[in-house]
């Protein structure tokens, strides 16, 4: 018997194995052996990946620590610009919607010529209603002249310096505007008061007043220019045997948030008190 | 060199008083943050400092003011007249001193305004006066005393100590 060659063997038992893994992988259970053959190097590598991480970050992280405080120092210091940023560009939009409705009301109302200004205090005095603005005689203003807003009346200048002006409101209680309604047709004075209320005194009883009714000034007097919007009847009052009715007014101008206003500087207030009458002695 | 340190001080005050303490209010009554100083000054301090504090705080915010200038004026040289008696007659107690003058004051400037306003014509019906003005600010006023009389007291310490090491 011919004797087979080592060579032949080897070649067969090289086929054997190749068509056994052919056969393994086309079952489907070569997966399966591989998968169990490597999942304890799977497991090993995963040991010790953890255990060299953990020495690589022990040596690394601090570093990495102090890097990232001074980030987050930077961060928040930007953080804390921008947000100091974003606070004055609001108060700037505010402050510039504000002049926006002054110059749309300065336009719409060319007869008349204005001085902005902002109103930068209040009397210290808690009896009075007045406003100090930042503009004075140098710009302009002088003692008498109306001060509105795009609302309507503010008040008119009670004194003035060189650099700011005092303003005494319409909610002060000294304060008399003559007025007239618009519905009624007829003419009042709206008062100030203490609490800052606005009041609409001397209507004739027989005068029917109606709550939403438009008050303006009237122009009489010499003390504001007419048709300057004031603010609306809201309740009002007819006492028995009272010698005129009143009302409550709901004022166009919000004075609590007052900001910035308009001074009318081509008004001259006229001071009628030497024509009027005095009883005889 | 207390006053020059001082006035600083009292103008910082008129302003706080113009601007954020008249947006704080009591119903319609405001805190008088000077009339409280000047309070807590005259009871911290036994020099005549306090006298010239109150020309020139009165001063200045009679010319801020629309009531008439003799007003504060007179209010705050009264404010520190009245601490000093206190502080040195009755008793030396200072935080009821301190109470006891700011409430005194205050009922006197009020009073005053009140009477002052009515002289130059300006009528107000003095019960709402009372209810939604005076008492409420009298309170405000009694509120800040003590807060006030700290801070006051440490200040002119310091301004002491200041002085005297110089």
């Amino acid at each position: 018997m011919k004797k087979i060659p080592i060579r032949t063997w080897q070649t067969l038992a090289i086929i054997l194995v190749v068509g056994g893994v052919l056969v393994l992988a086309i079952s489907g259970m070569l997966g399966r052996i591989v998968g169990k053959a490597i999942d304890p190097l799977i497991g090993t590598q995963s040991w010790f990946s953890t255990r060299v991480n953990a020495v690589v970050d022990f040596f690394t992280v601090p570093r990495d620590v102090l890097t990232l405080r001074e980030q987050n120092a930077a961060l928040q210091n930007e953080v804390s610009r921008l947000q100091s940023e974003i606070l004055e560009l609001q108060q700037q939009l505010v402050e510039t919607d504000i002049l926006y409705a002054l110059l749309d009301f300065a336009r719409e109302n060319p007869d008349n010529t204005y001085i902005a200004a902002s109103v930068i205090g209040k009397d210290p005095s808690p009896f009075l209603n007045y406003v100090i603005l930042d503009h004075g005689s140098d710009d302009g203003i002088f003692k008498g002249m109306p001060v509105v807003t795009e609302q309507g009346l503010v008040g008119s200048i009670d004194a003035v310096t060189a650099s700011a002006a005092r303003v005494k409101l319409i909610t002060d209680q000294s304060s008399v505007v003559n007025v007239k309604l618009q519905k009624s047709k007829t003419e009042a004075q709206v008062q100030g008061s203490i609490t800052g209320d606005v009041t609409l005194e001397m209507v004739s009883p027989s005068v029917q007043l109606a709550e939403g009714d438009l008050v303006f000034t009237s122009g009489m007097g010499g003390s504001y220019p007419p048709e300057i919007f004031i603010g609306q009847v809201l309740s009002p009052q007819l006492k028995e045997n009272a010698l005129f009715q009143t009302a409550a007014i709901q004022p166009s101008v919000d004075f609590n948030n007052l900001r910035a206003v308009l001074v009318i500087t081509n008004f001259k207030s006229v001071d009628i008190a030497p024509l009027v009458p005095t009883p005889m002695q | 060199m207390t006053v020059l340190a001082v006035i600083p001080v009292l103008i910082i005050l008129l302003l706080l008083q113009t601007t954020i303490a008249k947006e704080m209010t009591l119903l319609d009554g405001t805190v008088d943050l000077v009339l409280v100083w000047l309070a807590a000054w005259g009871l911290s301090t036994r020099d005549r400092s306090g006298y010239i504090l109150a020309v020139v705080s009165g001063a200045l915010v009679a010319y801020i003011t629309a009531l008439p200038w003799y007003i504060y004026l007179s209010v705050y040289i009264a404010v520190i007249i009245l601490a000093k008696f206190v502080f040195n007659k009755l008793w030396e107690s200072p935080l009821l001193a301190m109470f006891a003058i700011t409430m005194v004051s205050s009922i006197l400037l009020y009073t005053l305004t009140y009477a002052g306003l009515r002289l130059n014509g300006v009528s107000y019906p003095f019960g709402i006066t009372l209810n939604r003005v005076i008492i409420p600010s009298v309170f405000l006023n009694l509120f800040l005393a003590m807060p006030v009389y700290a801070i006051v007291k440490d200040f002119s310490g310091w301004l002491n100590r200041s002085e005297e090491s110089a």
